[in-house]
Parts: structure tokens; sequence; C-alpha cells
């Protein structure tokens, strides 16, 4: 199966649907953030991350749009708290077209963003933090192998509701175990997303 | 079980002079310590710098010294003294464990988490590992467990150890904290990957031991 979705830097023109998915309140309440941050300061920080022309060395985060033929962009990727002595980031992904959330789009963009951790930036470990009422998503992480090593009862608030917080780990071996076991993945390898989707440099950008 | 009249009074809030620690600085004023039974308790200042310093040099890892990316770095005495001299920074957060002799044993913090729900992560380091089996560790959680959930209104505290922290996390297990879990090689330390485990306890779990240690 041809893969249709792939993972690539944002740029100028993709700042209006950035801006607009995380003013939809779906980002806050659905992303774990550090509760000691504000949302303002949040986006901020993404948006910021967003106008940077050229890219760091070692960066301690990374910000990808996923973009798809036929959608478009439908989400946004961050991968936060990299470290790269302990090779380790925690992982967050928000589809931002709602009608995709639930959808194999979604699965797609999960995958995309695991597979760039451990295929480009060569990591050992990743870590992502689900509430626990945003059941797709953690189902996302555990068909992809990932394990839940943490349940922190009654750890987030939204809407006046406690919930509690898993927190998923997903080391490099069992990432490969999981590529070796799915015939369905293999199909949707990065160099081939590289190859089929973005230009060389003697084409014409997309508009 | 500590009896009542062991419990930690706080000091009246006037200057005390502080005896020369390991001959280093001069002695300065504290405004704020804690006396108890088995220790002392008051908030770090510049003149620890050089303790703390030895913690970042033991060679033992601990979870209370690593960033917010789970690295450990390795600082300098000038650099903790910077630290610890900023009225904004861990000197209000940081309190040193001192012995009835006054020396320092080690350092322990309790530091907001999330505002809104009231939670706290807590972190302890001796220098001597086997301070956290003492009655010294004892009457610290009874102090900051009782003064968190009741006088600060907190709803959970939070600690973190590493898969080499086996006495911290005995000593966290004894005075009612439950395990949340292991987030496995989280960091890479002397060689090797390290767990780390998540614990937490409950303003309902402390409130039921306080009763049984006024008993």
């Amino acid at each position: 199966m041809k893969s249709k979705t792939y993972l690539r830097r944002a740029d100028r023109d993709d700042l209006d649907t950035v801006i607009g998915w995380m003013d939809d309140p779906d980002f806050h309440y659905f992303l774990y953030g550090d509760p000691a941050r504000s949302p303002k300061r949040i986006r901020d920080n993404i948006v910021a991350m967003l106008g940077r022309t050229g890219a760091n060395v070692a960066p301690t985060s990374i910000h990808l749009i996923a973009d798809s033929e036929k959608w478009g962009p439908v989400g946004l990727i961050s991968l936060q708290k990299i470290s790269w002595r302990n090779r380790s980031c925690t992982v967050d992904f928000y589809i931002g077209r709602k009608d995709l959330r639930n959808g194999i789009v979604a699965a797609e963009v999960a995958f995309r963003a695991i597979e760039y951790c451990f295929e480009e930036l060569n990591l050992h470990r990743i870590t992502a933090f689900v509430y626990d009422f945003n059941s797709p998503s953690w189902r996302l992480l555990e068909r992809a192998g990932a394990v839940r090593e943490l349940t922190m009862p009654q750890h987030i608030k939204r809407n006046g509701v406690v919930y509690d917080v898993y927190g998923y780990g997903l080391l490099r071996r069992e990432y490969r175990a999981f590529r070796e076991s799915s015939p369905y993945v293999e199909s949707l390898s990065l160099e081939r997303m590289v190859a089929e989707h973005l230009p060389r440099p003697d084409e014409e950008r997309p508009a | 079980m500590i009896p009542l009249s062991a419990r930690p009074e706080r000091a009246p809030l006037r200057p005390a002079v502080r005896a020369k620690q390991n001959g280093v600085g001069a002695g300065c004023c504290d405004t704020n310590m804690i006396r108890g039974q088995h220790l002392s308790i008051r908030t770090a200042d510049v003149d620890d710098a050089n303790t703390l310093h030895a913690l970042y040099n033991q060679g033992r890892p601990f979870s209370a010294l690593l960033d917010n990316n789970r690295e450990h770095h390795f600082v300098t005495r000038g650099e903790l003294r910077e630290l610890l001299a900023s009225p904004k920074s861990s000197q209000a957060l940081l309190n040193v464990v001192e012995d009835p002799e006054g020396r320092t044993r080690g350092f322990c913090s309790l530091r907001a988490a999330d505002f809104e729900l009231r939670n706290a992560v807590w972190t302890l380091m001796y220098l001597n590992d086997a301070d956290y089996a003492s009655p010294m560790t004892d009457e610290l959680y009874l102090h900051f467990l009782r003064d968190g959930f009741t006088r600060l209104g907190l709803n959970k505290i939070i600690a973190h150890c590493l898969d080499t922290e086996t006495t911290y996390r005995e000593s966290l297990i004894r005075h009612g904290f439950t395990t949340n879990g292991v987030q496995r090689e989280v960091t890479y330390r002397a060689g090797r990957w390290l767990d780390m485990e998540t614990l937490s306890i409950y303003r309902a779990t402390a409130a039921s031991r306080f009763t049984s240690y006024e008993k």
C-alpha cells in the first residue's frame, strides 16, 4: 500500500493553519503539556520553531507538519525534551483535521512520527503522555508496540474533570520488532516518502 | 512510630548564627530553621555550594540532579554559588538536612508541579546512603508530608527515583508512597541505561499515617 502521508518542516505559508489548530480548544484538551507553562507560551514556542530558517544542529525540540497528498496539512508533530545524550524524546502528535482523527490518516501520522524518531534521529527511546480519555491515541501507541509504563491517577484536569495520565515508552528494539512483524508497515517506508514526496533541487516547488 | 513530643518545632523567626561548616564560609544568619529530635532543616544558602557540589561529583546518580531532559551535568562550585545566591532560584526551594550536631547530611525539596491540581514533586538526596533508613529520615518525611498536605493544601506529592537509588525508594515506600510505574532506559550514565520509577502519595493516605503517628 502506497503511503500518502509524510512529514516536512513548516513553511511560512503553514503559519495560519498551525495557529488555527492551536487556537482550537482541542489542542490544549488533548495534548499533555507542562502544567506550569501557559498555553500561550506553548504556542509561542511552536510558532518560533516554525519560523526558524536554518536547522539547528542539536535542537531540544522539533516541530513538523504532517502533510497528505489528498488532504493537505493534517497535523502537527512535536518532538520535545530531546536529549542527545540519552537519545530520547517526548512525542506529541495532533491531528488538526477533526474529520481525520479516527481513521487511517491518524495512524499514518503516528507511525511517521515514530519512524522519524528512530530512523532519522537515531533515538533509543521515545516517550508519550496521553490522557486516559484519549483512547484513540493510546490505542495507536499500543498497536505500534509502545508499553504503558506509567499510570498517574488524577493527574490532569480538563473542563473541571480530573483524569488519569498514561506514560508510554517505546524502545528502539521494540520498534524494530514491530516493523519486522508487520508487512503493512514495510510499505510505509521513510525512504519511499523522501523519494516520492520531496521535490528534487531541479524541480519547482508545488504551489 | 515517632512520638508527638518529637515533632519538629518551627523555630522563631530571628537571626541565628550558624557555625562554620567544613571550614568554608563565614557564619551567616538563618532566618528559618526547623529543629527536631533527630535533625534540623533549613533553606540552602551560598555556603552549601561545596556540599552540593560533592553530591554532583559523587559518582552515584541521583534523580534529583537530573535536568528536565533527564541529563546529568557537571557543574562548578561557582555556578552553584550563583544559583544558591539568586533569590528567585533554588535557594527558595532547596532545603538542607542537618543532624543534631549541625553537620549537613543531605538536601531535599518540595516543588510545585501543578498549581491547579496542587501536585508537588519531592526530592531527597543524602551524602551517605545509610541515612535513608535513619530516624532522621522518618522525621523529615513526617514534617514535609504533614506540612505539604495540611499547610500547603497539596493533593498529591510525586517522587522519582532511579533504579540505582534502592535505599531512597525503600524510604519512599516506607512512608506511604506507591508506585505509578517505571520508565525504562530513560537516562544513560556510567556505561548503562537507567530506569526511572515514579511514585506518589495522596493526601488521604498521608492523613491516615499522621493519625497513626499521633496515637
